[in-house]
């Protein structure tokens, strides 16, 4: 009887392991979450090539057990350009995505606890942001900026900022209107602590969740600039430079361009699918 | 149904005026000197001597303060006059009426084939009766919303005009020429308008009146498409119309991979040329083109559901 009771908390690989199977879709996307992220952290251990040597005589050879995704028109190996280019493309993500959490968490507060016309300058302003192209929104401030892996993940987080404002005044009103801020209210707090231990933690939930799904967003946004050639200069790898700088050899050497695609995809569809789970726990109550 | 609509209008105009000066300000705050940039170039790095500075600010009267340039600029916006590029040295309205012909039939094109093709696969997924294959093709559009717009063209071009040799891989002549950049543009977009269709369909069907009317005894399939399809279409539509923002900057991208003349490579190079004026201008037809679609649809909305006609 004991042993039954304590057999789940030691064969714990193998909880996992059934887990796993149960969900295959759900481990298939974080066990390649950890590869990117382990390429992101670690990429000089895992590349099997120096990313920036050149060898005239490797030159656009096709994948092989040598070159895993083949090299490229200077003789570069592929798979350790985009084993490199992980942590430009994934910290310019995730920065795009904390700047609109930033920026738009901070117009929500400002929205829904003002209220009257601060409330209505600030929720036209993300109307007119909103009707705006968010891909011609972001081309606008590359052009104000300048090209660069910072300034793109600015211009997709400043894109992504209207969605976030909304869903925080929106959640901001709702527990404006409850019953603990009207305790702490005749308690007399200050509206500021107010803010700060009730409504940004009970606010935070969706916000999070809004944040989750607009990660595997910010990367297509991402990848797409890199894609039209704002990204990193040249030299430097980057999954949407890389994409772009096969698109000449495209008839005859497919795999310049397609596997580092092949990476993008994946990594959005695995970001998608765990977000979607995690929204859908959210929803169920599960924490 | 008069007085809504003018106010409706009203409201876009107003949208379209604050969306004009937002990114004028944008364009001409963000950076410390935009007439050091412009006349700079691409080539950011040299620097430009103050002579040349000083003539080139008094040729676009960038030695005006602020507020006055805008103000002029705006004049100019309602006759027409959208400035000129520093780059080319041509009025910029002209430029972007050029280019606007290719993208605007590049886009209508994507969203119609796009808006079939995802009510298509949406009807298709509820209409499967086994959970298993169901959830099988219900993925798809999940995969499909993962894929960048680039992705699939490059994808199609390698594929059909490389290897098949089936279709032109460049130019913008044609209707030929026009097959893969509308497929490269609709595939993402079908793939969000059935993920939500085939949501709202599920929703729709739980609904009274679907079972009253297979109590009169319709069939399953007529009091599928006939019935619950028809009133799950209505978020579709306005979904749609939310797309034509995404649909405009798709197109952008799906020009330049498959290398077609358009607003997708003059914004390109006034990017790259930093030609501020141009950019402005691209921008402004952009967010025009997102706010009369979206009035289009909240204008059409009360004819195709009386629900909200009688609601105001």
């Amino acid at each position: 009887m004991s042993t039954a009771v304590l057999a789940p908390r030691r064969a714990w690989p193998r909880r996992a392991l059934r887990a796993a199977v149960r969900l295959p879709g759900r481990a298939t996307a974080v066990l390649f979450m950890l590869l990117v992220a382990a390429w992101a952290v670690l990429p000089g251990p895992l590349a099997t090539h120096d990313p920036l040597r050149v060898v005239p005589a490797d030159r656009l050879q096709p994948p092989s057990a040598a070159h895993l995704f083949g090299t490229d028109e200077l003789g570069r190996d592929l798979y350790s350009r985009v084993v490199h280019g992980t942590a430009l493309s994934l910290q310019s993500t995730l920065a795009a995505v904390l700047i609109g959490l930033a920026l738009g968490s901070v117009l929500g507060l400002l929205a829904g606890f003002a209220r009257g016309v601060v409330d209505a300058v600030v929720m036209r302003l993300v109307d007119v942001l909103l009707a705006v192209p968010s891909l011609l929104l972001s081309l606008v401030i590359v052009a104000a900026l300048g090209p660069g892996t910072a300034k793109i993940a600015c211009a997709v987080g400043i894109g992504s900022m209207p969605g976030f404002a909304r869903v925080v005044r929106a959640e901001v009103l709702r527990v404006r209107a409850s019953g603990y801020v009207e305790a702490a209210t005749v308690v007399g707090a200050r509206r500021f602590s107010i803010v700060l231990w009730h409504v940004v933690p009970n606010a935070a939930g969706p916000a999070i969740v809004l944040a989750t799904t607009t990660i595997g967003t910010a990367m297509l946004a991402i990848s797409s600039l890199g894609f039209l050639g704002f990204g990193a200069p040249p030299p430097a790898p980057e999954w949407g430079s890389l994409i772009a700088g096969g698109r000449g050899y495209l008839a005859t050497a497919w795999w310049i361009s397609l596997l580092p695609c092949l990476v993008v995809v994946l990594s959005v569809l695995a970001v998608n699918h765990l977000a979607r789970t995690a929204d859908r726990a959210r929803v169920a109550g599960v924490p | 149904m008069t007085g809504y609509a003018l106010r409706r209008v009203g409201q876009a105009i107003l949208v379209l005026w604050a969306a004009y000066t937002l990114t004028f300000f944008a364009v001409f705050l963000l950076p410390s000197d935009a007439a050091e940039i412009m006349a700079a170039g691409s080539d950011s790095t040299n620097s430009v001597d103050p002579a040349t500075l000083a003539e080139f600010r008094a040729r676009y009267g960038l030695d005006q303060p602020l507020h006055l340039q805008y103000l002029r600029a705006l004049g100019g916006v309602f006759r027409g006059d959208l400035g000129t590029s520093i780059h080319t040295g041509r009025p910029v309205a002209r430029m972007l009426g050029e280019a606007i012909g290719p993208t605007v039939t590049l886009a209508a094109l994507g969203m119609l084939v796009g808006v079939l093709l995802g009510a298509a696969l949406a009807v298709a997924i509820t209409l499967v009766p086994r959970r298993g294959p169901r959830h099988l093709l219900a993925t798809v559009p999940a995969v499909g919303i993962s894929v960048p717009t680039f992705c699939v063209g490059l994808v199609l071009l390698q594929v059909v005009s490389f290897q098949w040799g089936l279709l032109p891989a460049f130019g913008s002549s044609g209707f030929e020429s026009l097959v893969l950049p509308v497929l490269a543009l609709s595939l993402p977009v079908a793939a969000l308008i059935a993920q939500l269709l085939s949501k709202s369909i599920e929703a729709e069907r739980s609904a009274e009146y679907a079972d009253i009317a297979l109590a009169k005894g319709l069939s399953r399939l007529r009091v599928h498409l006939a019935h619950v399809v028809r009133n799950a279409l209505l978020p579709a539509f306005t979904m749609a119309g939310l797309l034509a923002g995404e649909l405009f900057g798709g197109s952008i991208v799906v020009e330049t991979v498959f290398s077609r003349a358009g607003l997708g490579r003059v914004a390109l190079s006034a990017v790259q040329a930093r030609d501020l004026p141009v950019i402005l201008g691209v921008v402004t037809v952009g967010a025009c083109v997102f706010i009369v679609v979206n009035l289009a649809v909240d204008l059409l909305y009360p004819l195709l559901d009386p629900r909200i006609a009688v609601a105001r």
